[in-house]
């Protein structure tokens, strides 16, 4: 009942002010947030600093899904959603689209890409679909223009976000296991026989060195973060329309920590059950102790406490999905389809709104 | 009750207007004008006279289950304990089936903390419900309201109460006058009604508002850039067209597709909603009933006038709802149920069938609705990546 009453006022407050990020000091700017938006049938690129509002609006020609910025510079990418072929390479500066990469012909991305430490090497899920849908991780060398270089097979079907370990040369891949083909849209062609699983393979060799599979052969693992410690926490999306006859509540989100299995985090029936199968984006914080994940279909946001891998906290906030770390507060924030931004600690607090912009499924934090 | 609840109703809609001035200034305009814009009139009439009656109903109806379920348990002789035992699961009938007019109605209070869990923790797959209530039962703690709000929602709301009631074991009517734990059940009982109401009650002053303070029904039928949920009259009419294509969706999925299965060989008796007490078609057909209010505006201007009003869409699609809604109720009336038995029984697989196909061509019709208006349902949450 507080909460709400909490969320009403902050929901109130934010539609005519824009709160202050608690704990902000003067001398470092709001970070800026980069998130692909849709406005009516415009996709476009954005780049958002909390406090100050839009920054820069890019109209692109394909919709894209993830952002992530490049070490060491200011350059972001946005990389298309399946089954898209583009990737933008943008100027956050300037607010400027730099330059544009395509895919291999019979190829497509999907949405995420993740730099090496260095920010040289691009590593890129793509679907090689004329190839019964292979996954492969495409290298493109952004000291040489973001030429393509080399790519790993990973021998399965459908990689999706990944992300580079503490060691600095192993990535961690979640493996969709879904097949689709540009030519039948976005359907899902094999969910009979579908097979996700948590990867990890090594940038040196471009080998697969660990496989981890999803503990429900309709559990799809798409989405991930990794802790300093090496924690590695993934979110899935349960095929329901391969499971008309079943109505799973079991997890959706899961650790994996060194050689065990994955662990699915504990919380009760009702709270997965309010997850509605769907998880789109995983966050951890800085020092691997809590993370949060979005369900935009069941429009909850969830805080886990890491270490005990427990459900920590449930909010509702409607068609929520992108989510972020802001480290100077220690807390994080969310987007979601009407174009709201929150921080989410002890408290959820509306912090701006984007009025006419639907923030996409995954948002970055600059700091 | 019921008559308390509508006059009570009826001041706080007149005080509502009171308080909104520039509405009233708003409304005197339209008056000179002549003709009243179509969204204010199509969202009013939704929130006020097709949506807050529901929750009266089913407040009304909840009121008077704990009614009856503390005289049933107050009843000493075995044959009037008999006979309240049958009124209530009359009662919890009614109940049940005024909760399934306001179950397919996605947006409001409802949704929020749980709520909905709170009244119908549904499905129940592990039949959580025998294990947790058999447990709270068996335990030392004080069986009150207060323990059920702060309990597992399995233990909560009119699932509990239909396993409370109709269970071949935990709902026997014996349990409740033998054994150690009769007197226990039947505070559990007690509890349970007295939570549900405290909830319908809830909803229903959060929906119509309350002396002071203007209720979700305002929220939804004055959009506006400073109205916190509904910035637009878009916004509002989408959250209308989500509850027909969900609300229906549901009907012909989780209430009725999974259970009735591929074939006969693969029919889910327990999936039903509501099998133990066997109310399954029923429950079914008010949520269709409610879907249809929804639609055709319940005797006021509804959304199909609306539509006819704006002219945006097609005139065909709208026919063929309209048909689609005759269609599915010409096929409830060729089912008799209960379905818990029919399921099984091959004899009765073809009309089941024939259902889930016309609620399929009612959904699919529905489903139109969006994108001719121009309006989109959700954005990340209509999403798959």
């Amino acid at each position: 009942m507080h909460r709400r009453k909490f969320l009403q006022l902050a929901m109130a407050g934010g539609a005519l002010s824009v709160l202050p990020l608690a704990g902000c000091g003067t001398k470092s700017p709001q970070p800026l947030l980069l998130s692909g938006s849709d406005n009516g049938d415009q996709h476009t690129l954005c780049g958002w600093q909390l406090g100050q509002g839009e920054r820069f609006r890019l109209p692109v020609e394909q919709r894209v899904h993830a952002p992530l910025m490049r070490p060491y510079s200011q350059q972001a990418v946005f990389v298309a959603r399946r089954p898209g072929t583009l990737i933008y390479v943008v100027d956050v500066q300037q607010g400027v689209i730099e330059q544009q990469l395509s895919a291999l012909p019979d190829r497509h991305f999907y949405g995420h890409a993740i730099f090496s430490t260095n920010g040289r090497w691009l590593y890129v899920p793509e679907n090689a679909y004329a190839e019964q849908g292979r996954g492969k991780i495409g290298v493109y060398d952004a000291a040489a223009g973001f030429q393509r270089v080399q790519e790993f097979d990973l021998g399965g079907i459908g990689p999706h976000q990944l992300a580079l370990m503490p060691d600095g040369f192993t990535l961690a891949i979640a493996l969709g296991g879904i097949q689709t083909h540009p030519e039948h849209s976005r359907d899902k062609l094999n969910l009979d026989r579908m097979r996700s699983a948590l990867l990890y393979l090594d940038t040196r060799s471009g080998q697969v060195t660990a496989r981890f599979d999803a503990p429900h052969r309709h559990v799809s693992l798409r989405h991930l973060d990794v802790a300093k410690d090496g924690t590695v926490m993934v979110g899935a999306q349960f095929q329901s329309s391969a499971n008309p006859d079943e109505s799973y509540t079991g997890p959706l989100v899961f650790t994996q920590r060194g050689k065990h299995g994955l662990q699915a985090l504990q919380a009760s029936d009702e709270s997965w059950q309010a997850q509605k199968h769907y998880i789109a984006s995983v966050v951890m914080n800085n020092s691997g102790t809590l993370a949060i994940t979005t369900s935009p279909r069941g429009g909850v946001v969830n805080i886990w406490q890491l270490g005990e891998d427990r459900l920590l906290k449930q909010y509702r906030v409607k068609d929520v999905a992108g989510a972020g770390y802001l480290p100077a507060e220690g807390g994080f924030v969310v987007s979601n389809g009407l174009g709201q931004l929150f921080s989410v600690s002890d408290e959820l607090q509306l912090l701006e709104h984007a009025v006419s912009t639907r923030w996409d499924n995954h948002l970055l934090v600059n700091v | 009750m019921i008559g308390t609840n509508q006059i009570s109703l009826q001041a706080l809609k007149k005080s509502s207007w009171l308080r909104w001035p520039l509405l009233a200034v708003f409304a005197l305009t339209l008056a000179a004008c002549g003709k009243e814009p179509a969204e204010p009139k199509l969202l009013a009439h939704t929130a006020h006279e097709v949506i807050v009656p529901l929750y009266a109903t089913l407040d009304a109806e909840a009121v008077k289950q704990r009614e009856l379920s503390q005289a049933f348990c107050q009843a000493v002789e075995s044959d009037q304990q008999q006979s309240l035992k049958q009124q209530l699961q009359n009662q919890w009938r009614a109940t049940m089936s005024a909760w399934a007019g306001v179950q397919p109605i996605g947006f409001g209070p409802l949704d929020d903390g749980n709520l909905r869990w709170k009244l119908q923790f549904w499905p129940d797959r592990k039949d959580l419900a025998r294990k947790k209530i058999e447990a709270l039962i068996a335990s030392d703690d004080e069986l009150t309201a207060a323990r059920v709000a702060s309990a597992s929602v399995s233990v909560q709301g009119l699932a509990a109460l239909e396993y409370l009631l109709f269970d071949t074991s935990g709902g026997a009517l014996d349990g409740y006058q033998n054994g150690e734990q009769a007197s226990r059940r039947c505070l559990l009982l007690q509890a349970v009604a007295e939570r549900v109401q405290q909830v319908t009650r809830r909803l229903l002053n959060e929906w119509s508002g309350e002396i002071n303070k203007p209720g979700y029904a305002d929220t939804y039928s004055q959009p506006g850039a400073d109205n916190p949920l509904y910035q637009n009259n878009n916004a509002a009419i989408a959250a209308l067209l989500d509850t027909l294509v969900v609300g229906s969706e549901v009907v012909k999925r989780n209430k009725l597709g999974i259970p009735v299965g591929k074939d006969v060989g693969h029919a889910k008796p327990y999936r039903l909603e509501a099998w133990r007490s066997q109310h399954s078609l029923t429950l079914m057909r008010a949520s269709v009933t409610t879907l249809e209010q929804l639609y055709r505006g319940n005797g006021g201007f509804g959304l199909q006038d609306y539509l006819l009003e704006a002219t945006k869409v097609d005139a065909a699609l709208l026919r063929d709802i309209d048909e689609s809604f005759k269609a599915v109720n010409a096929q409830f009336t060729q089912i008799e149920g209960p379905l818990f038995t029919q399921l099984k029984r091959p004899e009765y697989h073809a009309p089941l069938v024939e259902l889930h196909r016309r609620l399929n061509v009612l959904q699919s019709n529905l489903n139109k609705l969006p994108d001719s208006l121009g309006i989109t349902l959700g954005f990340n949450s209509n999403d798959g990546d």
